[in-house]
């Protein structure tokens, strides 16, 4: 019987471990074309193109609404929270199960297998995410290196909270909204005539985002935590990155996802991604298409094109929902290979799954217009459906239900304002 | 005095949110022993494989060469897995992998060894320094049998080695399987062969709905296609 190492064998497996990513990095170089020509693109690219231009970017972004009597800590909250989230999303896909099985079944310690993958995300995080971050605590006179602590708290959330489906679904939402935002805003200026082709002090931008980022808010301990010296955000990033490697090298892990339709239908929360897997296999996502249809009113108002109640707009975008969403079959869709074995426990999954979509788009649409009573009371009676579903199942498919969706979700909006 | 089992099982169970998973296993390896799992697919299987190979968790016991759970990095040293997963680098060659596998398995002479089982299972030198994008599957599958052979763990357990291969690898997996059993070590396998189980396994144990079911030592394979129509309550 062979016994297991002592103390001395970590620097064996760290050996091993660094021996592991130079034999895959050398053979994929001389195996793979795409590769050979792919990866210096991607270095270079993101080190002097992508990494200083969304920085710099966001701060400069930062530094006009100062210039438009923004608070630049409250103008902040927005590229920070997007940052984050992509973080967050990054964190959820990552698992130990696409790992080589040699090294999986390996006797090789498992916070030293979970520091290794953690530092890979880490890096990767870094330079998508971090940027954000960074632009917007510079432009706002905080802390930047705060952004090595806040990457690396949303990353190791996003490892332990096992949400891939939901946060993923919460960014698409959130940037159906952003399109349907921008849809308006261009829209106006096309038909008021001030939609210039050249535009070198950038009053395009200016006017396209200040609204958006008047809506930022954050608050005061927050601003104070991001004042702390820099060393102290690269302590917590270590701490948090040490926690975050100890959960990874846990055998039970969220699977990684390579695709975004694969990813949101093999996590573990299936009737979000049943839902949403559904709403993409029609041609009118509803889902999107709602949110970006009050968005896009509430756009309107915003940049004084017209004027409409916010319920108007809500109607609509549940009108928009309720087509596909409702009137389509209860189905799972074939390539995620459901769970169907009892088709009436995966009706009530899928319906499950829709009111959830619904609360999460509902809320998440109404918090980025900045309605929160509104999407409060949406997102909590989504919810409460939800955990009560027997509600909703004991009306007949398709319109009546629908019809019960679509009024309930008028009366709430316009109750919220 | 009655030797210790390689592999000791006890109310291991391992279910997913879904409710489907395996419930309750029992059974023991010994040296020198074959135990076949068999059963429909979604039995569980795998599940039950994954958590004895130690990339999935699992509540219950289980113990690896006297080694239990709590000595973790003991268990995987006497263990070595072939699971259904494999994931093996498309851009990994034979040769890289093998010393990749040397030392991540920490087995010297584990390299010196594979190139041996490689020439066993029909792989040349050629085949060894392609990447593995560039053999078929049934090639891909030759060569990682070729690693786990290469390891001289005590207990071995493998899902569904027969998959993919021709008849004539087929044979040399039994010939190895027999092999090594015959020198002492321990095997553990799920398969959907239940004619090689029938001829192989000392022991076969029926899955069912996440219930393991022993059906002993068995008398002819018509005995196993009885089983898994009907399942036969009794300890493993």
């Amino acid at each position: 019987m062979r016994r297991a190492g002592g103390v001395s064998t970590y620097l064996r497996w760290t050996r091993a471990l660094v021996q592991w990513h130079a034999t895959v990095f050398r053979e994929e170089m001389r195996h793979n074309p795409v590769s050979r020509s792919m990866w210096p693109l991607v270095l270079v690219g993101g080190a002097f193109g992508y990494v200083p231009l969304v920085a710099v970017g966001t701060e400069t972004v930062i530094e006009m609404a100062r210039q438009a009597g923004l608070n630049p800590p409250d103008a902040a909250a927005g590229p920070l929270i997007y940052g984050l989230l992509l973080a967050l999303v990054i964190g959820s896909t990552v698992s130990d199960a696409e790992r080589w099985w040699v090294i999986r079944v390996s006797p090789a310690p498992r916070w030293l297998l979970g520091a290794d993958r953690t530092m890979v995300v880490y890096v990767f995080t870094l330079a998508v995410a971090g940027p954000y971050a960074w632009g917007a605590l510079r432009g706002a006179s905080l802390q930047p290196a705060a952004a090595f602590s806040v990457v690396a708290v949303a990353l190791a959330l996003g490892t332990r909270m096992r949400l891939a489906g939901r946060l993923g679904y919460a960014l698409v939402v959130m940037l159906a909204g952003l399109v349907g935002w921008a849809n308006a805003f261009f829209v106006h200026r096309y038909l008021s005539g001030s939609l210039p082709l050249d535009d070198p002090n950038h009053e395009l931008a200016r006017d396209f985002l200040i609204p958006i980022l008047s809506h930022g808010r954050m608050p005061i301990f927050l601003q104070a935590f991001f004042r702390l010296p820099a060393l102290a955000h690269v302590a917590l990033a270590l701490l948090t990155l040490a926690w975050m490697a100890q959960g990874l090298g846990r055998t039970t892990q969220p699977t990684v996802l390579r695709t975004p339709l694969r990813w949101l239908g093999r996590w573990r929360d299936a009737a979000a991604s049943l839902a949403w897997a559904r709403l993409l296999q029609v041609a009118d996502s509803g889902v999107p298409q709602a949110v970006a249809t009050v968005a896009f009113g509430l756009a309107l108002e915003a940049y004084g094109a017209m004027r409409a109640p916010t319920s108007l707009w809500l109607w609509l975008a549940l009108a928009a929902l309720w087509r596909p969403v409702w009137m389509e079959p209860l189905e799972p869709p074939d390539f995620f290979q459901a769970n169907t074995v009892h088709p009436e426990r995966s009706e009530r999954l899928l319906l499950e799954g829709r009111l959830m979509a619904l609360a999460q788009s509902s809320f998440l649409a109404m918090l980025l217009v900045g309605r929160p009573v509104s999407g409060f009371l949406l997102g909590v009676s989504w919810l409460a459906l939800r955990r009560y579903p027997a509600v909703l199942l004991a009306l007949p498919a398709g319109w009546p239900r629908g019809l019960a969706v679509a009024v309930l979700g008028a009366l709430l909006g316009w109750w919220g304002g | 005095m009655t030797q210790e089992p390689v592999l000791s099982v006890r109310n291991l169970s391992r279910t997913y949110s879904t409710g489907k998973g395996i419930v309750s296993a029992g059974f023991t390896v010994g040296a020198g022993e074959v135990v076949a799992l068999v059963g429909p697919n979604g039995a569980g299987k795998t599940t039950l494989l994954e958590a004895l190979c130690g990339t999935a968790d699992y509540v219950g016991s289980v113990r690896i060469a006297g080694f239990d759970r709590e000595h973790e990095a003991h268990q995987r040293q006497n263990r070595v897995c072939l699971p259904e997963r494999r994931n093996l680098p498309l851009f990994l060659s034979g040769v890289a992998a093998a010393r990749l596998a040397e030392g991540f398995w920490d087995q010297p002479g584990l390299f010196s060894r594979f190139v041996t089982e490689a020439h066993f299972w029909g792989l040349e030198g050629g085949d060894l320094e392609q990447p593995a994008l560039a053999l078929s599957q049934g090639m891909r599958e030759k060569l990682m049998l070729a690693l786990v052979f290469s390891s001289t763990a005590a207990l071995m357990i493998l899902d569904e080695p027969e998959a993919h291969l021709d008849p004539i690898v087929r044979h040399r997996l039994e010939q190895r399987l027999v092999a090594r059993r015959d020198q002492g070590g321990a095997l553990l396998l799920a398969t959907h062969d239940a004619y090689m189980a029938a001829r192989l396994a000392d022991r076969i144990l029926i899955v069912r709905a996440g219930r393991l079911h022993n059906l002993g030592a068995v008398p002819g394979v018509e005995a196993v296609f009885d089983a898994l129509e009907t399942s036969t309550e009794g300890d493993a």
